[in-house]
């Protein structure tokens, strides 16, 4: 039932508690491989960001959320819409954001 | 004369020596999974009924849930916020609502370095009384936090006892949380909930501080000025969040519980994992009783002489029946006190794994004396009926034709 955020800043961080607090194997590597593209472009276009998890926390603990978040300056829209898309798959989340932040879906 | 029937029964029980034994098997087994499986359900309802104990019929909690992959920056839009909090607060039959942060830190006390769960206590000291009290946090040593404390923090009661720094930790120990030094001023008493127990609680002030938290709250605690209004205040806070969120129904990224419907679902499958148990034990019970029954169809047949011996020197059929009926019902008694032994044994042994397992008294077995005295009263019930039949035939037999056998 405990609900408890963690912020860390560099990928190891991020990948050390996540380990500590017992997170499934196989979803922490899923998180991990999504927010990290986030994370990367960020930095990348000179932002300064920061990995933010939100854990029931449990055996094994539960991610309810995960995001990168971003410390001091936030994304220009069209540094946010690359930021969103970063990844392989970005998520239906990540997409509604780029929409939000003028990207325009291509029509096939 | 009574008297009597039982030395005779007891008699013949000790003569048959492991057919005996062998004949209660089935009943003491079923008896002693009944005794252990109870038990131990009746200590895991308390263990888990003691993990919502800070809970009850009227509060509610609200908290943010996430949606899995969060868009970057996201973190910043789904939390709960102060903005959210006064809303909570407005809604009709809100008594009091209280914000908490959670957060997990890093904690360095004799170079050992470790994760620990942080919870703040509410900013004003009337909030800070109320959650001591309704959470029963009392205090085993030091001295609980107040509204104008800082640079303190108070600890579960694991601190004490799981050595976990390899060095003790009393009040006055200095601890390094996130890079700063916070003083130990009480170590609480040890509580039904796991999670308080391992926690460390400092102010919100200087959890604000330390996380660099501006206007996060991980979830708020709200007590319902009337139990019976409970649904419709979650209902009322559901919708006015979800209007402010420009929210649609079903669309929610916050959640509103009420735990004591959690607990009653968990109730329910405790419940059902009982009836199964039970239903397994029975079907133990019924075979231990065709093996009593067995038995004594054997015994008729072997003791077929010593019957018509009996009714040739005056014994009547009743006399016979009762017999039988004693032996059969002393097995079944026997049988289940061996059961209830062996059935608490076993419970204890699992419940000792269990927590040495998990380093706490989290199972405990629950020593039920009616559940007793009832296992009791059915295993010696399973050997009467199981001995009706043969009994009866033996009191039938007649003295001429037994003695001719």
């Amino acid at each position: 039932m405990s609900v408890c955020t963690i912020r860390e800043n560099s990928y190891e961080d991020f990948e050390s508690t996540l380990t500590r607090l017992n997170v499934d194997g196989r979803s922490r590597n899923m998180y991990l491989r999504h927010e990290r593209a986030h994370f990367e472009k960020a930095k990348e276009l000179g932002y300064t960001p920061q990995y933010v998890a939100k854990l029931i926390v449990d055996n094994p603990s539960i991610i309810i959320l995960a995001a990168v978040d971003f410390i001091g300056r936030e994304p220009t829209p069209s540094d946010m819409v690359k930021i969103c898309l970063a990844p392989r798959r970005p998520s239906k989340e990540d997409l509604e954001l780029a929409v939000k932040n003028g990207w325009k879906r291509s029509k096939r | 004369m009574i008297k009597d029937y039982f030395i005779l029964a007891l008699r013949n029980i000790k003569s048959r020596g492991i057919r005996s034994v062998l004949t209660m098997l089935g009943v003491f087994i079923g008896i002693a999974a009944v005794v252990s499986l109870i038990s131990l359900g009746q200590g895991l309802q308390e263990a888990i009924t003691g993990q919502f104990s800070t809970l009850s019929a009227d509060r509610l909690l609200i908290q943010n849930s996430g949606t899995g992959f969060g868009p970057p920056g996201s973190t910043s839009v789904s939390k709960l916020t102060d903005h959210d909090f006064k809303i909570i607060e407005g809604v009709s039959g809100v008594d009091r609502a209280i914000k908490r942060t959670l957060r997990i830190g890093k904690i360095e006390y004799n170079k050992v370095a470790r994760f620990e769960f942080i919870g703040s206590l509410p900013e004003e000291q009337e909030d800070i009384d109320y959650m001591y009290d309704t959470f029963e946090m009392k205090l085993d040593s030091g001295k609980l936090i107040s509204a104008s404390d800082s640079g303190s923090v108070i600890l579960g009661n694991d601190f004490l006892t799981d050595n976990r720094y390899d060095k003790d930790i009393r009040v006055g120990t200095v601890l390094d949380i996130q890079g700063k030094k916070f003083r130990v001023q009480g170590i609480l008493k040890k509580m039904s909930s796991f999670q308080f127990n391992s926690a460390i609680f400092m102010s919100e002030k200087d959890m604000k501080d330390l996380f660099n938290i501006k206007d996060e709250i991980d979830f708020i605690v709200v007590q319902v000025d009337d139990k019976d209004n409970l649904d419709r205040i979650a209902k009322d806070i559901a919708e006015k969040l979800r209007r402010d969120r420009h929210l649609d129904k079903g669309e929610e990224d916050f959640s509103v519980e009420t735990p004591v419907q959690a607990l009653g679902a968990v109730n329910t499958i405790l419940n059902i994992i009982n009836i199964i148990v039970v239903g397994i034990a029975a079907i133990s019970l019924l075979v231990g009783g065709i093996g009593i029954t067995n038995t004594f169809f054997t015994s008729v047949l072997e003791r077929t002489k010593e019957i018509g011996t009996m009714k040739a020197v005056g014994a009547k059929n009743k006399d016979i029946l009762i017999i039988f009926l004693i032996e059969s019902a002393l097995l079944g008694f026997v049988g289940g006190i061996i059961g209830v032994i062996l059935g608490l044994g076993l419970a204890f042994t699992v419940a000792g794994i269990a927590n040495s397992a998990f380093g706490d008294t989290i199972l405990a077995v629950q020593v039920s004396y009616p559940l007793i005295f009832s296992a009791l009263i059915f295993s010696s019930v399973i050997g009467i009926i199981a001995g009706l039949i043969p009994a009866f035939q033996a009191s039938k037999l007649k003295p001429v034709e037994a003695l001719r056998r």
